[in-house]
């Protein structure tokens, strides 16, 4: 080989598999029993702070003590904030797709999810007109499997 | 006892090197080891500030860490912005552990899907089947913030106009060329209603910067650049559970080098800062946070031309992460430009007679932690 | 500068897989053991480091979903990642924070939930190379079989001499009460179990285990208000060698971990490792690795490991125990090995080791070791301050 040869750029391509399995534990276990058998959110009430954490979790890390108490709440409440994923990345939903967090009625913490029944051909007049504070409604699947989708996504209230 | 910062290397940010990864981390070493005119064999200790499986591999250090000259050294790699790596490589210093170190980090954007690769970091049970990722976390939180204290578009574009704009003197930029505020605000929404002129790239690239103990500092450099301050913090991984519109561990962190620094007023003791623009709304947040203003006057800082190039304190004469985004390397950048300010080596973009510089670094879903670093001249 | 002591230790009773638990939680539970073996309280703890490596618990960066519950709450935290030696870069990382000065109390904590990836050895094989190595299938237990081949050709070593570090592990284990495997084997056991990677069966392999362990550190200004019986830090090195397996001069001498273990005892002042140092947790994943690690000590002459281990010298009741606690052969969550490796070292200096207890054990080594034997962290323990 002499030092005129121009190497072409080899690129090797590799995709990861890797299979997972995880076990949701007593507690978020209950919580997501409770999404597929029920259609019921449950907090879990920590013994210091008094405060309602959902999505329900062993421990208050604020207080760094085990929460003691399930408390069920509302699967209503208002918007906290929201975002327009308005790009397709590798590995992720269509877009346009809103997620948003949303303050259920008697959690002392918010929860996480999708956000439809807003009109997104124009994403931006959509941002503007879906105000914070609004009330919003879980649309629950009718298969549901125990995962955080078995809520299919939250909508204004009055949709 | 103090520790000196006596070289700084870093490569060009690019959108991509089509390079062996590793590769890049050499280069990044060795102009370290040029600037500081030292060898390899002079270094006691690398310290790696780099993440896992955003080039597609798992224990990625093991190839950097002997292509930054590791070979038979000590080496602790944190897994984390390269900030954070200086705060480990400043307290083992001070411990004894080691003399001279070098701090470095190679983030190379361009080999994987960064957006899919942030969503692997959620909870499986909470948050992995939602369609979220740091992006569209970061641009939540941008909302709420915006929304709680009416920062308006334009002020939000002031900021993409002037970093876009100091970045034409930077050479080791990604994005160098100029925007006005009509292109940023008719850029299309990435993640609404962040726009694609108003955040970050995805970039490849590194820098590094060796530090030495005070008596080793000062035989080998004419000029060390101190350390005056370190802080770092970090917030509860639950989103749910933040007040997403001020950013608290950039606060506490900010206390927390703020008092080993000696500095009770930042605005009229700093020269120079350099702060995470990943949004133009977080370098308005981490104004705030780290009291340049009261919470919610970022709009206004950034529109009375405060933090612009000639104001008080200029932020970000380097275009920042909004020009260019290395990933790990993002935070590290920060306090290479601050070292090069306080040094009079920034020419296109020099803050004149720069004594005191800040740089602050933050990293997870929505500014989860956060890094400080203060230098003195 | 400081003097550093650890004061405390937890860790959680490893297994395949916790069923019953979320990763917060079980980084939890060893922060609370630590806590309450040191009878502190959360508030006192001024900083944390963590340790895990990605992705084995199927969640990348997952120190930020757990180190809130393990008592990170808005405080400093540190992410270490070192591969395998990621446990004791933990523990260094923690020493540094005090022994600066910046902090006088710090946990670590160190987690890996291997049970979680239904497929470890597809994720161990995407440490290797993707342009040189990948394709071949390299994977971590290549790290014990091709030393294995190359010592038994260059020094004469036999399957039966490496067994015994399998049999040897195995009886330490049942005094462990956290131990992941607690099952006695014989020779003929571990070598009629089945071959994984020739020359090594299966019982001479480390399992995947689910855990997490913390470790309380502090600062020689309180260090003995919290326990009477501090583990003090007396040494510290880490080194790493070239990631390619083919730039090694041999495989079958540790030379890279021979120059560690020599600074370490240069700095220390230790002449005579066999007799001075009366208990060691190594970070030993494959019975092979007991044979060239502990000619890298200098525990005995180069390529002598085997006999080493027919002489009874390193197993309970000789010379030098290495790993009473069953070591990693019987317990082996990734990313958090080393730290336990560290906590069962300090438990012995502690007193606190109960059937698994060396007597009058003052001075004890712990390793930790990372990637293609390429990254290896000693630390020294004694009951006094060196």
């Amino acid at each position: 080989m002499t030092d005129k040869h121009v190497p072409e750029t080899i690129v090797v391509e590799q995709v990861w598999q890797v299979p997972f399995r995880h076990y949701a534990g007593t507690i978020t276990g209950r919580y997501l029993q409770e999404f597929r058998d029920n259609r019921r959110i449950f907090g879990r009430r920590c013994p210091k702070c008094r405060r309602v954490l959902v999505p329900a979790r062993r421990n208050c890390e604020r207080c760094f003590t085990e929460t003691d108490e399930w408390v069920q709440v509302q699967d209503r409440g208002h918007l906290v904030t929201f975002a327009i994923n308005c790009v397709k990345y590798v590995g992720m939903p269509d877009p346009p797709y809103i997620m948003g967090l949303i303050r259920l009625d008697g959690a002392d913490t918010d929860i996480m999810h999708y956000i439809r029944g807003v009109d997104l051909s124009d994403v931006d007049r959509a941002g503007r007109s879906l105000r914070i504070g609004t009330r919003m409604r879980a649309v629950w699947k009718e298969k549901r499997t125990g995962n955080v989708t078995d809520i299919d996504y939250f909508m204004p209230e009055g949709s | 006892m103090r520790v000196g910062i006596i070289g700084v290397g870093q490569v060009r940010s690019q959108a991509a090197k089509k390079d062996v990864f590793s590769d890049q981390t050499t280069r990044i070493a060795k102009d370290a080891l040029r600037d500081a005119a030292l060898e390899i064999g002079d270094m006691d200790r690398i310290v790696l500030g780099e993440y896992d499986l955003v080039t597609g591999r798992t224990a990625e250090h093991m190839y950097t860490t002997p292509a930054a000259g590791g070979f038979l050294k000590d080496e602790i790699r944190i897994n984390d912005d390269g900030l954070f790596a200086i705060a480990q490589a400043y307290m083992g210093i001070l411990a004894g552990h080691c003399e001279i170190a070098l701090v470095i980090s190679t983030g190379i954007a361009s080999e994987g899907p960064q957006e899919l690769i942030t969503n692997m970091r959620l909870s499986p049970f909470h948050h992995r089947s939602l369609g979220l990722h740091e992006k569209l976390a970061l641009a939540m939180q941008a909302h709420q913030y915006r929304g709680r204290h009416r920062i308006t578009e334009r002020q939000s574009a002031a900021v993409a106009v002037k970093n876009r704009s100091n970045a034409m003197g930077n050479p080791c930029a990604h994005l160098r060329r100029k925007v006005t505020e009509g292109r940023v605000l008719e850029s299309p929404f990435d993640c609404w209603p962040v726009r694609k002129l108003e955040r970050a790239p995805w970039s490849d690239g590194g820098c590094a910067l060796i530090l030495a103990s005070e008596p080793v500092a000062r035989r080998y450099c004419p000029t060390p650049v101190w350390i005056a301050g370190v802080g770092w913090s970090n917030e509860t991984y639950y989103m749910e559970d933040r007040d997403l519109t001020e950013l608290s561990a950039v606060r506490r962190a900010g206390e927390m080098a703020y008092r080993m620094a000696g500095i009770r007023e930042p605005m009229k003791e700093l020269d120079v800062a350099e702060l995470y623009d990943v949004t133009t709304y977080h370098e308005l947040m981490a104004c705030e946070a780290l009291g340049f203003c009261a919470p919610g006057g970022g709009g206004r800082l950034v529109e009375e031309g405060v933090t612009s190039m000639g104001g008080a304190v200029p932020v970000n004469p380097s275009g920042g992460v909004l020009s260019s985004n290395p990933l790990s390397a993002s935070g590290l950048a920060r306090l290479v430009e601050c070292v090069l300010q306080l040094r009079s080596r920034a020419e296109g973009r020099q803050v004149p007679s720069a004594e005191t510089g800040l740089a602050q670094s933050i990293s997870g879903y929505a500014a989860q932690r956060a890094c400080i670093v203060i230098v003195r001249r | 500068m400081k003097r550093v002591a650890i004061v405390g230790v937890g860790q959680t009773k490893f297994v395949s897989q916790r069923r019953d638990a979320i990763h917060p939680e079980v980084a939890n539970e060893a922060a609370r053991a630590a806590l309450d073996d040191a009878r502190l309280d959360i508030d006192q703890i001024g900083a944390l480091t963590v340790g895990v490596m990605d992705p084995f618990d199927g969640v990348d960066c997952c120190d930020r979903w757990f180190c809130g519950a393990a008592g990170g709450y808005n405080k400093p935290v540190v992410r270490i990642n070192t591969a395998g030696a990621t446990g004791m870069s933990t523990v260094i990382a923690a020493y540094e924070h005090v022994a600066s000065g910046m902090f006088e109390i710090v946990m670590a904590v160190a987690e890996q939930r291997v049970g979680e990836c239904q497929d470890a050895q597809t994720l161990l094989n995407t440490c290797t190379c993707p342009y040189h190595e990948r394709a071949m299938g390299v994977a971590a237990i290549s790290l014990g079989s091709l030393p294995a081949t190359r010592h038994m050709h260059r020094y004469g070593s036999t399957h039966e001499q490496r067994a015994l570090a399998a049999v040897k592990a195995h009886r330490h284990a049942m005094n462990n009460p956290f131990a992941h495997l607690r099952f006695e084997v014989t020779v003929d056991d571990v070598l009629g179990s089945p071959i994984i990677e020739w020359p090594l069966h299966l019982l001479e392999c480390c399992p995947r285990s689910d855990g997490a362990v913390a470790l309380v550190l502090a600062s020689e200004d309180v260090a003995k208000t919290i326990t009477d019986r501090p583990a003090w830090i007396n040494g510290v090195v880490s080194i790493a060698d070239g990631c390619f397996f083919g730039d090694r001069p041999d495989i079958a001498y540790r030379d890279a971990l021979a120059i560690a273990a020599h600074r370490l005892y240069d700095r220390c002042g230790i002449k005579d490792p066999l007799r001075e140092i009366d208990v060691a947790e190594l970070y030993i994943p494959f019975t092979s690795l007991e044979l060239t690690q502990t000619e890298a000590y200098g525990f005995c002459p180069e390529g002598r490991g085997g006999e080493l281990l027919e002489e009874g010298v390193t197993w309970m009741g000789g010379e030098l125990p290495i790993n009473p606690s069953g070591g990693v052969l019987c317990t082996n969550p990734i990313g958090a090995t080393a730290a336990v490796r560290a906590a069962e070292a300090a438990i012995q200096i502690m007193g606190k080791g109960g059937m698994r207890q060396v007597p009058n054990a003052e001075t004890a080594l712990a390793s930790g070791l990372g990637g293609m034997l390429q990254f290896h962290t000693i630390m020294l323990l004694g009951a006094e301050p060196r």
